[in-house]
């Protein structure tokens, strides 16, 4: 049990974690779709995104360190894009060529800015999971009319990714206590065996999972407890980042 | 008939019951049993016994041979859902009985399939919860509770069904003896009818009236708790130890 995990900040207390579910999606889903939306986001307009990320980031109690090294998991992504972009592009002012490759100006901008916002967005995303218990975070996407089974489907996603991850942490455990070297074959042949009683054993756990349901009432129809209702910093908070959106569009479109 | 005016009425009983999985392992083969108003009952022996595979028939979740009936009602396709609602499985392995993101919906979640309303879902929630001592547990995802949490967590979602049957699987297997003995007394407080598999003899003598000796999925022995209980050539001969 010491898989780091993903929502390791969602269930502290600050203002950013009282208020609702809903509130937190709608503002970071829409500042994922602005940064998204806006390919080139000027100066004024980025460091006002970047410095959002930690401001709410702060008012999360969420370490900077933990925002940094968790928006990390990007580079793996889009390093490939932010690397072709960079050494493709032949418009601006040219640095250094060879054969097909080149560095210019225009070049070093795109890519920089693709990888800025691929930041932000990532950092957006953190910040929802790390301020918004995901059972919150489910229920919440049930009142956006999101198709029900797909929340189910989420719901046990959350709840058996743990128990599948221990589980393979156990059996490489266990494998590494008889395994002493050898051939990559032997290696490939010992990983085969292990994903598949892997997979075994969730699809065991399923079938007594749905039992488990069926014995409490489960019928294949989903039904579900209160939803809370929004408070008074909900609105507040909403109106405020919703207007910051569209000035910060309007700074964008001028 | 003659008989019923003298003795409690029947809970749960049935007759012949037998059940092949789909690769064709035999799990249960003509078992019979009768439990009674008052009584509660032990289904002991060792692993691969088909302890478990009972209780998931007597729950109407397998397609079996022979007959069930609940409260003199038989169990069938038709009747299973609506038997069910008096009756609360609880598995052996937590991680399959809990299977909700936090532990608070997972016990909400067979009162909201009964269809009762809010107040009444909440009400129940918060006694089981306290019931288990698991109040300030609600909010925990159930990879953040420890074993014994766990354990209870699986039953506080049981409890909140409020069935007049509970069927336990192993309660106590994996627990410390105190959290053992704690689990024990738990439930001997119970007013439910309690039917409960386990290699424990010490949790069968404790709660239960009535012993159903399984081996290889047969029975081999069935009769009243201190009968089959103190048989010490009998538990032997079935790999159990005997109680102390
Ligand atoms: N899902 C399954 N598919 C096939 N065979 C099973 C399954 N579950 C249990 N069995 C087999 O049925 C027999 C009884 O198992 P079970 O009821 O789990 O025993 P117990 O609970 O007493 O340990 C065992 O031989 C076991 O291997
Ligand atoms: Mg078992």
């Amino acid at each position: 049990m010491h898989h780091s995990y993903l929502d390791k900040y969602a269930r502290r207390d600050s203002p950013m974690h009282r208020l609702n579910a809903r509130t937190k999606l709608l503002l970071f889903t829409s500042l994922v779709v602005f940064v998204a939306a806006v390919p080139r986001p000027g100066l004024v307009v980025s460091a006002v995104l970047a410095l959002s990320v930690f401001t709410f980031g702060a008012i999360a109690k969420i370490p900077i360190s933990y925002l940094i090294i968790r928006s990390a998991v990007i580079i793996p992504f889009t390093g490939f894009a932010v690397l072709s972009f960079a050494l493709t592009m032949t418009e601006g002012e040219m640095y250094w060529q060879w054969g097909p490759f080149a560095l210019t100006s225009e070049g070093i901008g795109r890519s920089a800015y693709l990888l800025l916002r691929a930041w932000m967005a990532v950092s957006f995303m953190i910040l929802l999971i790390n301020t918004t218990p995901f059972n919150q975070l489910v229920n919440a996407l049930r009142c956006f009319r999101i198709p029900s089974i797909f929340v189910l489907l989420l719901s046990f996603f959350y709840r058996y990714l743990y128990l599948l991850w221990d589980e393979a942490e156990r059996m490489q455990r266990a494998r590494n206590l008889r395994y002493f070297g050898g051939f990559w074959k032997k290696q490939a042949a010992l990983i085969g065996n292990m994903v598949t009683s892997l997979f075994i054993k969730s699809y065991e756990r399923a079938e007594r999972a749905q039992l488990a349901m069926q014995s409490r009432g489960w019928d294949g129809r989903l039904r579900y407890a209160r939803i809370e209702s929004l408070r008074g910093a909900d609105i507040f908070t909403l109106v405020i980042s919703g207007a910051g959106i569209v000035i910060l569009w309007v700074i964008q479109v001028l | 008939m003659g008989y019923s005016g003298v003795m409690n009425s029947s809970v749960i009983k049935a007759s012949g019951l037998t059940f092949r999985y789909s690769d064709g392992t035999p799990a249960i083969e003509d078992i019979s049993m009768d439990v009674r108003e008052g009584e509660s009952l032990a289904v002991i022996g060792p692993n691969g016994a088909g302890k478990s595979t009972l209780l998931l028939a007597l729950m109407g979740l397998l397609p079996c041979g022979g007959d069930i009936s609940v409260f003199g009602q038989t169990l069938n396709q038709k009747s299973a859902k609506s038997i069910r609602r008096r009756m609360a499985l609880v598995f052996q392995d937590p991680d399959d009985q809990l299977f909700m993101p936090v532990l608070e919906e997972d016990v909400a979640f067979g009162p909201i399939n009964l269809g009762l309303d809010a107040d009444e879902v909440s009400r129940r929630v918060e006694k089981a919860l306290s019931q288990m001592n698991l109040t300030d547990k609600r909010q925990r995802p159930p990879h953040h509770l420890s074993v014994g949490e766990k354990r209870r967590a699986a039953l506080a979602t049981a409890l909140s069904m409020e069935a007049d049957v509970l069927l336990l699987d192993e309660p106590t297997s994996s627990l410390d003896p105190a959290s053992r003995h704690e689990l024990t007394e738990y439930l001997a407080s119970f007013s439910a009818t309690l039917i409960i598999t386990t290699h424990d003899l010490n949790l069968a003598k404790r709660l239960c009236t009535k012993c159903l000796l399984l081996s290889e999925g047969r029975q081999a022995a069935y009769g009243p708790s201190e009968q089959i209980l103190d048989d010490i050539e009998l538990l032997r001969q079935h790999r159990l130890a005997a109680p102390k």
